[in-house]
């Protein structure tokens, strides 16, 4: 018997295909962040600044001196973007789970 | 199975930004999203049901107008916005909810290279049938915005002819639903006569796809009432 194709199929196959190529765009934009917060230590009223991240398993810090306004705001708006991109992602691994779920395909033969 | 949506308050805020950026009023927003403005802020359209769809497509006239140079790709970049670009190299802002397409109206068949919009620092797609859709665009008022639209009569016939052209049954479907929808409510309203007026000064090819997705439809009345003599 010949099955005809079902455009419900159709529709969850393509946005299946949408979120694949999304998750793997924002999995790159997440990545070209640059890494860790900044640590402001105050030493004779005088701010110094450090570059926290984990290093496998262990937070590292690296010493970042004295950074211009302009800098810090780059660290800090590039650790709210990785916030945001890290919800994104998420959301995006869960229609993903979600469609393939949906797309699982009963064995044939089965009761 | 629900389509889904754009959640209404992000597509309010992206074209909030634009708004207070002073690019809002040089773009026109097309797509689906046309529909909730329609219902919110035309007379007679009330009736309209909610809008599905995770695409907000905005349409730049050309050649673009706008009087300041705007980033929109740095506007609506902290609300989670990234750029994917086809191998095309048209451009899009993507989203987990939604996405942000960018057009401008075909200059002549084979032109459809990237366009740069130097106003919005964007490339966009240049697309048929889309001086139809854009000419005379009205402004609707919705939640604070002030939103240019295409006329529902316009908005109508376009959906009509790209029902026709689309490879996707699906989207096809959906332009057809849309297009009976809008232009049912118009032909209890006294703007019907504009619409038949358009229909009528349309070129041929566009009529014969017009006519030919009311004819695949049940909607004979609208065909009628649109193709009479």
């Amino acid at each position: 018997m010949r099955i005809r194709a079902n455009p419900v199929r159709g529709v969850l196959r393509e946005e299946l295909a949408n979120a694949i190529r999304k998750l793997a765009s924002f999995e790159r934009a997440s990545r070209a962040q640059p890494r860790g917060s900044l640590v402001e230590k105050r030493i004779r009223g005088r701010s110094f600044f450090y570059l926290a991240y984990r290093e496998g398993g262990k937070v590292r810090f690296e010493y970042k001196g004295k950074l211009k306004p302009e800098e810090v705001a780059r660290f800090q708006e590039a650790k709210k973007l990785r916030a945001r991109y890290r919800g994104i992602l998420a959301d995006l691994r869960h229609q993903i789970a979600y469609l393939k779920k949906a797309l699982h395909e009963r064995k044939v033969g089965a009761a | 199975m629900k389509e889904k949506s754009a959640p209404p308050e992000l597509v309010f805020e992206v074209l909030g930004r634009m708004q207070d950026a002073g690019v809002l009023e040089h773009v026109v927003l097309v797509g689906s999203w046309v529909m909730h403005f329609y219902r919110a802020g035309v007379a007679g359209f009330g009736s309209l049901g909610p809008v599905r769809s995770t695409d907000m497509d905005l349409m730049i006239p050309t050649p673009p107008r706008f009087v300041k140079t705007v980033s929109l790709v740095e506007l609506v970049k902290d609300l989670g916005f990234i750029v994917q670009r086809s191998r095309s190299g048209f451009m899009k802002l993507i989203h987990s909810e939604m996405d942000m397409d960018f057009l401008v109206p075909e200059r002549g068949r084979g032109s459809d290279e990237p366009y740069r919009v130097e106003g919005l620092g964007i490339t966009a797609q240049p697309i048929r049938y889309a001086d139809l859709l854009i000419e005379n665009a009205i402004r609707v008022k919705d939640g604070g915005l002030a939103v240019r639209v295409p006329e529902p009569a316009r908005f109508g016939l376009h959906k009509l002819i790209i029902s026709q052209r689309r490879r996707g049954m699906d989207k096809a479907a959906k332009d057809l639903r849309q297009a009976i929808e809008v232009l049912s409510v118009l032909s209890k309203q006294p703007a019907w006569g504009r619409a038949k007026d358009l229909c009528g000064a349309m070129p041929k090819g566009w009529r014969a796809l017009a006519r030919k997705a009311l004819e695949g439809s049940d909607s004979p009345d609208l065909l009628r009432s649109l193709f009479a003599r």
